[in-house]
Formats: C-alpha cells, sequence, structure tokens
C-alpha cells in the first residue's frame, strides 16, 4: 500500500513537471491544461512531422478515450475494452474483453493508472481493477443501478494526498429522472469510500431550496460523466456535472436546480462539497456544464491568482478563482441567444422565452452544445484558452406540455452549424482569435510549448497543427476518419511523439531526425 | 384442466429434450446476439405447417389467439413450452421445437429503437399488444390512485419512478410485490394485498404496460410529438416575407412555393425555411443539396476555374466543372477560392431572425394551399 503511494505521490509530481515523459492521467495531468512542455516539435519544424506508427483496434469501435502512457506502454479504450500498445511501434501487448451486460455504449473517456494497476468502468455500471502486466481482472465492484438506466462512460481518477488514495469516478445517464453522484473507491480493493449526490436527496440538504420539492431534487439528474481536476495544494477535486431532469420539459422543476450543470470544489478524503458556481442555472436544453474545469496559475489585475477556467457547453466561458469559486471573468465565446447577462455571482440569467417552447424556440447553441465532451487546452505560455467550438442553431421544442413531465419531454429539431477553433484570453474572456473549419464536429485539444496547438477539423478528416500564437495552420495530416479524441504527446528515447484517435485507429507521429 | 399431470413420464422426457436442447443452444453464442431465426430440428415442410402445429397443440388447452396475445423472447418461449409440456402439452421433439421455431419467428418481442430501451440482457423489451391488452385492468384496478400514466397522485406513487417496476423483468418483482405487499387502500399495513388472485398472465401484461409508460419518457419515445406550432399572424408573415426577410428575391408564393402547405406538414414548414441543407443536421451538409454550392477557384497561375463543389477543407478543394471532370486542387498562399452558397440567405437568418417572426412565416406558408 505504502509503495503504492509513493508511485502515486511520484507521478503526481511528473504530471506537475508538464508531462515531460509520459502521459500518465485522462488529461495528462491533474490539471486539465493538457498542455505539455515538450519542445522537439515545434512551430519551426513541425511541417516534417511523419508517421510512427497506426494501431487498429482489433474490436471495432470509436477511440473516444485518451489514451495513457506509461513507461512505454500506452493504454486506450473503448466501451467493455482495453488494450495495451507499446507506445514505440503500435504492437498489442495485451487486450482486456469485458462480457457486459448492457448499459449505453455511447463512449468511454479512458483508463486511471496507478502503480501496477490499471483501472476502466464499463458501461454496465462495473469498475474493474486490472494488472497493467497482462489486463487480467483483480477485482469489479458495481458503482450505479442499470435498471435505472445509469451506465458509465466516464474514466477514472487515482488521487493520492495525506488522506489516503482515492480511485475517483463519475456516472452517466440522462434518460430517466435519477440523480447523479460521484464516488471515491479504495484503489487496492475498490471498496467505497464515500459518494457525493449532485442533487439533493432529502429536505434540507444543501440546494434543496432551488428544487419545488423533495421529490424532484432526489430525482433531478446531474450526471458526472468527465474525469475531474484537482488540485493537490489545495486538496481540493473539481467535479463538473450534468444537466438537470427531466430533461427539456421544465414545468415541474422552478429553481435553479442544484448543483446540476455546475462546477463544484470537493474534499477528494470526504466528498464534502466546499463551494459551487452554476455554469447554467436552471438548464433546460441538455448542456450540463461538465466541461472541463481547467487548473492555472495566472495574474489578474497584476495580481497572481490561482484559476479555473471552463468553456462551457452553453456558449460561456468562465474564470473563477479557484480557491472559492468566485468569478472572475463571465463571457461568451460564441454568439448565444438564450440569457439575459450575468447576474451578481457572474453566473448566466437564462432568458425565459428561449426555453423549449410548444411552438419552438430558435436557439443556439443547440443539444450538441458551443462546444462538448472534447477536452480544450490551456497554454500558459500564450495565456490562451484554446476549445473546439460551433456556432450551431437548431429549435426547441417542448412535446410534453403536462404539469407532470418526466424523463425528457421533447428536444430540439434541425440545425446549422460552424465548426470553429476558439483562442480565449482568460484575463477578458474575448477571443484573440478564431479559425473557423469547413467540416462538421468537434476535436479534442492538445497545446505545447512549441506554440503548437493540435486539433481535428472535424468531417474533413485532417489531423492538424496550428500555430498557437496566430491559429495559422502549419501541418497536416489526412486520416481515415474525423480525430474523434484528444490528442497526446510523450518522450521516448529521447524522441517525440504525438498520438491521436481518429475513429478506430490511433496515429502516431514523430519528429524523426 | 390439463390432460396429462407433470409426473407423466411422456411430459417428462419430452421437458428434457427441451432442457437439453436450451442448453445447447445456449452454449453457441453469447446472449445478446441471438439471431432471429434458426433450425433445431428437422422442421415439417412449409412454413405453414408449424403455426398449424402450434395451434394443434397449444389449442389442447387454449384459445391459440390467447396464447399469441403477449410477445416474447426466444428464451421465453423456450421456457413457456417446457412449462406447458410439464404441465401435459403432449408433442414430438420435432413438434415442440417448430412450436418454439415458430413462436419464436411470429411472436417475438422487438428490441426498443428508443435510446436505452433495449436488450434481453439489459432492460425489459416491450409488447405494445400487451400493454394495450392491460389497459382494461390498469383503469380498473391501478388508474385511481397510480393516475392515467402512471406517474402518481395524491394516492399512489409515481410507477415511473418505483423501484419495484424498474427492477421487474415481465412480472419477476411485480408479482410478488402486487400479491403479497401492495397495501389495501385505508387498511394499516399487513391486511394484506387487494391484488392476492391476480394471475401470472395479468401481471406480465401490467410489466408491459408499465415498462412502456417508462419508455415513453425516454428521448425519443414515439409518444413525443410536435405540438401546434401554427401561432403567427400570417399577415405578418406576408409582410416579413416579402420585406425584412427578403424571401421575394428567389422564392414566390405563386411559383415554387405555390401550395406548400398542403405538402408540409407545419412543423416541418418551419424546419424547412429556417434549415433548408438537406443533411438537416450537424455540419454544413454539401454532398447532396438540391442546388449545388458553387466555388470558383483563381490558381496561382491566374487560371479561373469554377465547378459544383465536392469537399472543401484547409488545405484542398475539390469539385466537378461544366463538363462534369473532377478537379482537385491544392490551396497555396497564392490560390483564391470563392464560395457561392445558395442558401447563404438562410443562414444568415438565424442570427437575426425572432421566434415571432418565425411562427409569422409559418402561419403565411401554411396558407399557401
Amino acid at each position: 500500500m505504502i509503495s503504492v503511494v509513493l508511485v502515486l505521490l511520484a507521478l503526481a509530481a511528473q504530471a506537475h513537471a508538464t508531462g515531460s515523459e509520459g502521459w500518465p492521467t485522462y488529461h495528462g495531468d491533474y490539471s486539465g491544461q493538457r498542455f505539455s512542455a515538450l519542445t522537439k516539435i515545434n512551430a519551426q519544424n513541425v511541417k516534417h512531422l511523419s508517421l510512427a506508427w497506426s494501431y487498429r483496434l482489433s474490436s471495432p469501435g470509436t477511440i473516444k478515450s485518451t489514451p495513457l502512457v506509461v513507461d512505454g506502454i500506452a493504454y486506450v479504450s473503448i466501451p467493455d475494452h482495453v488494450w495495451a500498445i507499446d507506445a514505440r511501434t503500435g504492437r498489442e501487448v495485451w487486450h482486456f474483453e469485458w462480457d457486459g451486460k448492457g448499459g449505453n455504449h455511447i463512449g468511454n473517456r479512458g483508463v486511471a493508472v496507478a502503480g501496477d494497476s490499471l483501472y476502466v468502468a464499463t458501461p454496465d455500471c462495473t469498475l474493474h481493477s486490472l494488472s497493467i502486466k497482462d489486463g487480467k481482472e483483480r477485482w469489479r465492484q458495481t458503482i450505479c443501478d442499470l435498471d435505472l438506466y445509469y451506465y458509465v462512460s466516464n474514466a477514472p481518477l487515482i488521487i493520492a494526498n495525506n488522506g489516503g488514495t482515492h480511485l475517483i469516478v463519475g456516472v452517466s445517464g440522462d434518460d430517466l429522472d435519477i440523480p447523479g453522484y460521484v464516488e471515491s473507491h479504495d484503489p487496492s480493493t475498490g471498496a467505497l469510500q464515500w459518494r457525493w449526490y449532485v442533487v439533493p436527496q432529502k429536505k434540507g440538504d444543501p440546494g434543496f431550496e432551488s428544487w419545488p420539492n423533495e421529490d424532484m431534487a432526489k430525482h433531478g439528474g446531474g450526471m458526472t460523466w468527465q474525469p475531474p481536476t484537482y488540485d493537490p495544494a489545495l486538496n481540493l477535486l473539481y467535479v463538473t456535472t450534468g444537466n438537470p431532469q427531466p430533461v427539456v420539459a421544465y414545468k415541474n422543476r422552478p429553481g435553479a436546480n442544484l448543483f446540476t450543470a455546475s462546477i463544484v470544489a470537493l474534499n477528494p478524503d470526504d466528498g464534502k462539497m466546499r463551494w459551487y458556481f452554476q455554469s447554467s442555472p436552471h438548464d433546460t436544453h441538455d448542456w450540463d456544464a461538465t466541461q472541463v474545469a481547467v487548473l492555472f496559475d495566472g495574474e489578474i489585475n497584476g495580481q497572481p491568482r490561482k484559476l479555473l477556467g471552463q468553456a462551457s457547453r452553453n456558449g460561456k466561458f468562465f474564470v473563477l478563482d479557484r480557491t472559492d469559486g468566485k468569478a472572475i471573468v463571465s463571457s461568451d465565446y460564441v454568439y448565444t441567444n438564450w440569457s439575459n447577462g450575468f447576474d451578481e455571482k457572474g453566473q448566466p440569467i437564462p432568458n425565459p422565452e428561449k426555453e423549449p417552447q410548444i411552438a419552438g424556440a430558435l436557439v443556439t447553441p443547440n443539444q450538441g452544445g458551443a462546444t462538448n465532451w472534447p477536452p480544450p487546452t490551456f497554454s500558459p505560455q500564450t495565456g490562451l484558452f484554446y476549445v473546439s467550438a460551433a456556432q450551431a442553431y437548431s429549435v426547441w421544442y417542448i412535446y410534453d406540455a403536462g404539469d407532470n413531465p418526466q424523463g425528457w419531454g421533447g428536444t430540439d429539431r434541425g440545425g446549422w452549424s460552424q465548426n470553429m477553433l476558439q483562442a480565449i484570453d482568460y484575463k477578458t474572456g474575448k477571443v484573440r482569435w478564431s479559425h473557423k473549419w469547413e467540416g462538421g464536429g468537434m476535436s479534442g485539444l492538445l497545446s505545447t510549448a512549441g506554440n503548437l496547438v493540435f486539433s481535428g477539423d472535424g468531417s474533413s478528416g485532417n489531423f492538424v497543427a496550428l500555430d498557437a500564437t496566430t491559429g495559422e495552420p502549419l501541418w497536416h495530416a489526412g486520416l481515415r476518419s474525423g480525430v474523434s479524441n484528444g490528442p497526446i504527446t510523450y518522450t521516448l528515447d529521447g524522441q517525440q511523439y504525438v498520438v491521436v484517435g481518429a475513429g478506430d485507429t490511433l496515429w502516431a507521429f514523430v519528429m524523426n531526425e | 384442466m390439463f390432460r396429462f399431470g407433470p409426473g407423466s413420464p411422456v411430459a417428462a422426457a419430452a421437458a428434457a429434450l427441451i432442457v437439453a436442447l436450451t442448453a445447447s443452444v445456449e452454449a453457441q453464442r453469447p446472449p445478446t446476439q441471438r439471431p432471429p431465426a434458426r433450425v433445431t430440428a428437422a422442421r415439417p415442410a412449409g412454413s405453414d405447417s408449424r403455426e398449424a402445429i402450434a395451434r394443434r397443440l397449444c389449442s389442447q388447452c387454449h384459445p391459440f389467439e390467447f396464447v399469441i396475445g403477449v410477445s416474447r423472447t426466444r428464451e421465453q418461449w423456450e421456457g413457456v413450452v417446457e412449462n406447458m409440456v410439464g404441465r401435459g402439452a403432449r408433442g414430438t421433439r420435432a413438434e415442440l421445437a417448430a412450436v418454439v421455431d415458430y413462436l419464436s419467428e411470429n411472436h417475438v418481442l422487438k428490441a426498443s429503437t428508443v435510446r436505452g430501451g433495449s436488450g434481453p440482457d439489459d432492460k425489459p423489451i416491450v409488447d405494445p399488444k400487451a400493454a394495450a391488452a392491460a389497459k382494461p385492468l390498469y383503469t380498473a384496478s391501478c388508474l385511481a390512485c397510480h393516475g392515467p400514466d402512471g406517474r402518481g397522485t395524491a394516492q399512489g406513487p409515481n410507477l415511473v419512478r418505483s423501484l419495484v417496476v424498474l427492477h421487474d423483468r415481465y412480472g419477476d418483482k411485480l408479482g410478488p410485490y402486487l400479491r403479497a405487499s401492495h397495501p389495501r387502500a385505508g387498511k394499516p399495513a399487513g391486511s394484506g394485498s387487494p391484488f392476492e388472485a391476480l394471475s401470472n398472465r395479468e401481471v406480465l401484461l401490467l410489466a408491459h404496460f408499465l415498462r412502456e409508460r417508462i419508455e415513453d419518457t425516454l428521448r425519443g419515445a414515439p409518444m413525443f410529438k410536435p405540438g401546434n406550432v401554427l401561432v403567427g399572424d400570417s399577415s405578418a408573415g406576408a409582410r416579413y416575407f416579402q420585406g425584412e426577410g427578403g424571401c421575394t428575391q428567389c422564392h414566390s408564393p405563386t411559383g415554387d412555393l405555390a401550395g406548400i402547405g398542403r405538402r408540409l406538414e407545419p412543423v416541418n414548414l418551419q424546419q424547412r425555411f429556417l434549415f433548408p441543407q438537406p443533411s438537416g443536421g450537424r455540419g454544413r451538409g454539401r454532398g447532396a443539396a438540391t442546388k449545388p454550392v458553387t466555388v470558383t477557384v483563381t490558381t496561382e497561375s491566374g487560371e479561373t476555374l469554377t465547378g459544383a463543389l465536392d469537399r472543401i477543407d484547409d488545405f484542398n478543394v475539390s469539385f466537378r466543372d461544366a463538363s462534369g471532370n473532377y478537379r482537385s486542387i491544392r490551396r497555396t498562399p497564392g490560390t483564391k477560392v470563392v464560395e457561392d452558397d445558395p442558401l447563404a440567405a438562410h443562414t444568415a437568418l438565424l442570427s437575426r431572425i425572432t421566434d415571432k417572426q418565425i411562427h409569422d412565416v409559418v402561419a403565411y406558408l401554411e396558407g399557401l394551399k
């Protein structure tokens, strides 16, 4: 156990040295920046970047997960499958296949690795511990109820601090009216350490006043389907939460519906909430606020500050003080038409006329959002927050006009969208540069100290390196399909690799010298 | 009621055969990938004869329509036939296999297309026939307290959120609960259930009915239909059409749009004028556009080429020229590319049209009969 802690602490230290070797967590480190200090590949030489290897999954699926790279082995997952791949050659080392019992197979974000164990959650509500040596299962735990339409797509996160080690995992499932939660497990045994419910489970719980009654509150949704970020110095875990339930028809849930569509700071040792910020009060558009809470240190009005940035699915960009959740910047990173400014806390004020209507309301963003799960990146070098974005319109309808809608009760239809890469100045919330893509669809992002941002260009199917300062495309490679995950970078034997998933294939690029 | 008791040696032998049959089939493939049909034993000639055999064997005790009134998975039909053999149904091995095949192919539960509502190993599958057959029973026994859609009233809880209902598989939880634990209105707990006498079939029908009520709440549920979108002012719509909207630059109420109100449902009219691109979805669907985007490319050498856009990204552009030739050109810094999108005026509306103007235009277009 002690050795596991030491490995984890070493891993954490390495992660905070900005991932100079492997890519040990979903985001590369705990901050969610997806910024690498590696410079071997840079804006000057990137035009020479070339293919090192490709690996096509031995079972069909789309790679939405961000691979981890630990000790020269890459670990990549899709629902019910994990592969260990030699990160030098792209050869398969082992393959774990789970004979699942069901659950929504929409995607899997990835795995966690600590010591000689790998952790992955499968759609049928099962959390597994595997040996990284051969992929053999060590233990498994059921973490949600499949009958209630829960499933899991999240990548677990391992953190180690003075309070012990915690395996953090969230749940998915915005079908029925059920509560979201985050759990912490003992990584060595799988035993539950704590569970934090996103919505009040009884009268008097925090946030209860934002719901009409106990029944609506305890069934109020708020799925936790994205991996959290973590600040070891503050010992705060930043969890982002999903949409309230019922999703679109909202008549029976007046109020802000806390703590759905929010950024929440938890103590990882006991799961108690320290503060919250609601990115989408009373969400009625399935927008969530599960986008990455990116942690970075910056300067506001000449003062050094511990900050947190989020480009939310609703089209709003927030910079908060991550010690207390107070908003410093609230802005729009694409044009939005659904809100009437921001309240005194910096939270958007929804315009009731742009909530879904029986006759339809034209809203931007659409259900897919101004961005979605593909992870953004923050470069401390440029001070820019990069996000894969869409200016997308659709018409929102109420289908269940009764007084007690359940589940969905409506949806959006149709649409038009323009996809783009937005580079946002964190100090002002203004878009410094915008690069429009011809193709549709979003991409995960990676920034590096080589003054580069890596991105897909949607359905056009290219993997592109852009100048991080100007947004000018400098290099591209046409892949068989659009980029479908967040790109990563690592060094092995002194060579810097960039690896990206597109459909069922991992593509690895390297600078040949 | 049954001709042969469960102890009958013939029945026992037949039951053993069915069990063996089932076990061998189970071993052949994972449970989630059941093909819709298979042949497990010599089948009598002609598929109609299988129905005749099923009708003959089942009708010994039941009206056949009663038997096929509920759809089941193959596994469930195998269980039913096995159970009936145990109760005295008599047939050869080939005949019993033919009955299972016939029932599994013609009266099988079809997995829901509703997101999240599928799979024999995940969520139970709804049989709409069985759900409909439960309505009289539900109306008589349940509706007063649980409401018409099962979502509860002051007298009874919400069944769509009930853990007994959500954990139920074809009555396995619902039956024991209804018969033994359901409270009696106005009586203290432990006074017995008012539903002690419910038959297995009634429980199964109710299970399908309640599962259907759950599926009614899922995204994409068939019951979710647009309401009335004709809430606008037709004359204001006409003014917008002829003025601010700029619609007459391309369209005419007596030309291309004559009779549009007859051809399209109002909600589709609304969708079509806001989002005319045929893909109707994400991205700028161009490939299938009825009026293609035209692209004009001026190369570094000064040559000007034009054609119907095939594909464009930051690095290359391809198109078909007037002769139908495919052209692909690299986008260098000195290459100029100009796109002409015939639907650009519709796109430009999105950031400025109000919901009232949308409803007015739909009311106006709907009137073009």
